[in-house]
């Protein structure tokens, strides 16, 4: 009886991955709520994104970036499917990628009620972004090994013969790595930003995949000094590890600069795509994550941010120099800069 | 077939397409950089290729030959390492090398102050190697017990024992070794994140790196063309040796090669323990001093709970995938051309990150919009990669199956029937070791998985490598390992009991 349809049998079992396929996809969990890609790092954006659920019932499903190829791998992503995006928000660990999405259309204009609190220079004028939680991109060094003789002091001392192979940077393709090489381009002219990253290159300078490889590396005596990011630094001090942190070129002393060319610091920020497949909670979840508690949040734990608004407590790990000086970068120079600086150092640095 | 050579032609396309008539996308070759990078990518795989078959296939082999004591036990303990991926071997060796660790206390003159140096090829090698080395160790093991005994006890009446081995085993378990070579000779020549990890810039790293710094998917497929190259003729050519070489497992070979064997000696102790050691000891011992209390585990399973089931069911899902559409492109056996074949394995040769990128594309704007949103696209890729091993561990045990079962499974009733009561019967040792390596290599797998994933439910895997980069967490880490070799075993489990029920009916 049952031998009557063997091609249709053959049939269905090679249709098989399909069906299986349509039925992980149509009886998997319900469509989320809403969806957020993040480069800020797992640890510190998911109790926030959990609280959030909690606190509105709202579910988050969140994408988080791999720290090797951090926040350029998700801004990739999101030009991949723009055609159809899957996500509703994207909260960037940086300013760089979000004004690069900006430039394209990609955000939806939206202005958050606690967006006035934020200072106009860390908000998009036309409301597709704006910015919260500064991070200070800092020199860690190894308090043992550099005990006795001076620490870098800035960012140019890396290039200095004393830290021969003995210094690192993350990959400056990706990540804080690449927004501070754009930002040394647009502040410094296309000339004396590649003379900088020559001069590391030519003092063996170690390229690393990720700022926590750094500050680990750095900590673990395997390398005297480093660049970083602040709240690796925060991290590393509060857990006893034998590093020193300098924010540097506080003073004057970067060549062909007159005066401090001060540290970069740059803010993260959150956007809404445009086409968002769940508006309605890509706004809630904008307005709670632009809240002033969440900088507090992030100013109070680990990663030790430094909030944007005035008059909110700022982190405790670390000794942040009271006026911070910082490098100033407008932020449509600071894209070009990103982009611009890309073909140099894969010629530089990818070998 | 159509579906699992779809994202290598969609890159093809985009490469010839962006390049335009002067395929300048092909330009990236000329870098000066290209060949010694790919000749360091070479020289790595095959080193590290090398000592997997040294360590496991020397280990497997002695294993097989040797009476054991909780011998089952001991021989599924021995492959359980595939489940843990490379990445954290380097997690392991790093702690090891660490000032103060036990490298660096055995070997002061080398530490230096700083820890052992663990950065530089020859320890990638070692690396890679000692964690792929349970392939050897499995393969070593079948091939052995596939020798018939009767050719073992006629080439004895006459030699050695010595030249037994030389001359009569050796050459009868060299085609399993090849098929094993030539899958670890391209998961080293495709491994990212161990020579990334460890400062050794391969050609794999060159590729994700210019894959993630342009996103420009046609220069990325040129550039990757010299390294797809060598995996895929690595694979295909170790894979068609073995296979003309009449290659089988888990056929008619006796149960249990040793009946008569000896008790293992000092040697056989020491050989296995040496693997045992690199393989499993090592790593468990760092795991479970950095894991501390069992609250950790607690606290990892509340936290990421839904991420590990995630990673177990597409592990389970993709392993049966991939045995389906094995046995789809397979059953009923019938001769088939070898080169029809060969070409299936190409997927496996790509670099994840590329198939990543393809699958992003061809949802985003192809037929398989639909399926986005949920984890379908990510068991897809998963099958599209791996079913190649499905395939070719099938056509293995095939070939193993006698031609009078075959001849009587051809007589008995039509249609469905003869499905259900001859064929998936007689397949099912195959289809079950098939989905068995598909679902391990899956539960490991990661450049594909972190572009793939869907919001919200990315397996496990992708979770421990983000940990991997936050040191404070190692214990988080660890915890998160162990469960992931635990959902990799529950998986295993469940597809060894779908391959018992389906072999039952033979």
């Amino acid at each position: 009886m049952l031998g009557v349809v063997p091609r249709a049998v053959l049939a269905v079992l090679r249709l098989c991955p399909g069906i299986v396929a349509a039925a992980l996809s149509g009886c998997g969990r319900q469509p989320p709520s809403v969806v957020v890609y993040t480069s800020v790092d797992d640890v510190f954006a998911r109790p926030i994104l959990n609280g959030f659920s909690r606190e509105t019932g709202v579910r988050v499903d969140a994408v988080y970036d791999a720290e090797a190829v951090k926040t350029t791998g998700l801004y990739y992503r999101l030009i991949a499917e723009k055609s159809r995006p899957r996500a509703d928000v994207f909260w960037c660990s940086e300013p760089s990628r979000m004004l690069l999405l900006e430039a394209a259309g990609m955000l939806a204009s939206y202005r958050p009620p606690t967006a006035a609190e934020v200072p106009a220079a860390w908000r998009s004028p036309g409301g597709a972004w704006t910015g919260l939680a500064a991070r200070v991109r800092v020199i860690v060094y190894h308090r043992d090994r550099l005990r006795g003789s001076a620490p870098p002091r800035s960012i140019a001392d890396l290039a200095d013969p004393r830290f021969y192979g003995e210094a690192a940077i993350s990959d400056p393709l990706f990540g804080t790595m690449a927004t501070h090489a754009g930002a040394l381009r647009a502040r410094l002219g296309p000339t004396a930003m590649e003379e900088f990253f020559r001069k590391l290159k030519s003092n063996a300078v170690k390229v690393l995949p990720g700022n926590s490889v750094v500050r680990d590396r750095v900590a673990s005596g395997e390398l005297l000094c480093g660049l970083t990011d602040s709240d690796d630094a925060s991290v590393a001090v509060l857990h006893g590890l034998p590093i020193g942190v300098v924010f540097p070129d506080q003073e004057a002393g970067f060549p062909g600069v007159e005066g401090p060319l001060g540290a970069f610091t740059f803010p993260a920020t959150v956007g809404i795509l445009a086409g968002a497949p769940h508006p309605e909670a890509a706004r809630q979840l904008a307005d709670a994550l632009l809240r002033p508690a969440t900088e507090e949040a992030l100013a109070r734990s680990e990663s030790g941010n430094l909030p944007l608004r005035e008059g909110l407590e700022g982190p405790q790990a670390l000794q942040v120099p009271d006026p911070l000086r910082r490098m100033d970068v407008p932020w449509p120079a600071l894209a070009q800069g990103v982009e611009d600086s890309i073909p140099f150092l894969r010629d530089l640095f990818v070998r | 077939m159509g579906l699992i050579l779809s994202p290598i032609v969609y890159l093809a396309a985009v490469s010839v397409v962006r390049s335009g008539p002067l395929f300048s996308a092909y330009g990236e070759l000329a870098r000066p950089e290209v060949g010694p990078i790919l000749g360091r990518t070479i020289a790595l795989a095959l080193a590290s290729t090398l000592l997997a078959a040294v360590l496991g296939g020397v280990a497997g082999l002695v294993f097989e030959a040797r009476k054991f004591p909780a011998r089952r036990l001991l021989g599924a303990v021995s492959v359980a390492p595939l489940v843990l991926p490379p990445f954290l071997h380097v997690a392991v060796w790093e702690r090891l090398a660490a000032p103060g660790g036990l490298l660096a206390a055995a070997f002061p003159f080398a530490a230096d102050g700083k820890g052992f140096p663990i950065r530089n090829l020859p320890v990638a090698a070692w690396i890679l190697g000692s964690s792929l080395s349970p392939v050897f160790f499995f393969l070593a093991r079948q091939g052995l017990r596939a020798v018939p005994d009767e050719l073992v006890d006629a080439a004895r009446l006459t030699r050695g024992s010595v030249a037994v081995w030389t001359r009569v085993i050796l050459p009868l378990v060299a085609p399993p070794m090849a098929a094993g070579a030539g899958v670890v000779l391209t998961m080293s020549l495709l491994s990212y994140e161990v020579p990334r990890l460890l400062d050794v810039t391969t050609y794999s790293v060159l590729v994700n790196l210019n894959y993630g710094a342009l996103d420009d998917p046609g220069r990325a497929f040129a550039a990757a063309a010299p390294l797809f190259a060598v995996s895929a003729a690595g694979l295909i050519g170790a894979e068609a040796w073995a296979d003309r070489r009449g290659f089988s497992i888990a056929g008619r070979e006796r149960r249990d090669r040793c009946d008569p064997c000896m008790r293992p000696g000092v040697t056989a102790w020491c050989v296995t323990g040496i693997y045992w050691s690199l393989t499993i000891f090592l790593p468990a011992v760092v795991l479970v001093s950095l894991v501390g209390r069992p609250i950790v585990l607690a606290r990892a399973w509340l936290t990421d709970w839904e991420k590990i089931l995630s990673g177990c069911g597409m592990a389970v899902a993709a392993g049966i995938g991939a045995a389906i559409a094995a046995g789809a492109l397979l059953l009923p056996p019938r001769r088939q051309r070898l080169l029809g074949i060969l070409p299936l394995g190409l997927p496996l040769a790509l670099p994840g990150a590329l198939l990543g990128f393809a699958g992003i594309h061809l949802a985003a704007t192809g037929p398989f919009a639909w399926w986005v949103d949920g984890p379908g696209l990510l068991w897809l890729a998963h099958v599209v990669r791996f079913t190649p091993i499905a395939v070719f561990i099938l056509r293995a045990q095939l070939r193993a199956v006698p031609q009078d079962e075959r001849d009587a499974a051809a007589l008995g009733p039509r249609g469905t029937a003869r499905w259900l009561d001859a064929w998936i019967p007689l397949a099912a040792p195959g289809l079950t070791a098939g989905a068995l390596a598909a679902a391990l290599f899956s539960s490991t797998e990661l450049s594909a998985t972190i572009l793939l994933a869907a919001p919200g439910a990315e397996p496990v895997i992708v979770r421990m490598y983000n940990l991997l980069h936050y040191g404070p967490e190692r214990d988080a880490l660890a915890a998160l390992c162990m469960f992931q070799v635990a959902g990799a075993i529950a998986a295993a489990a469940a597809i060894g009991c779908i391959g018992a029920f389906l072999a039952r009916r033979r």
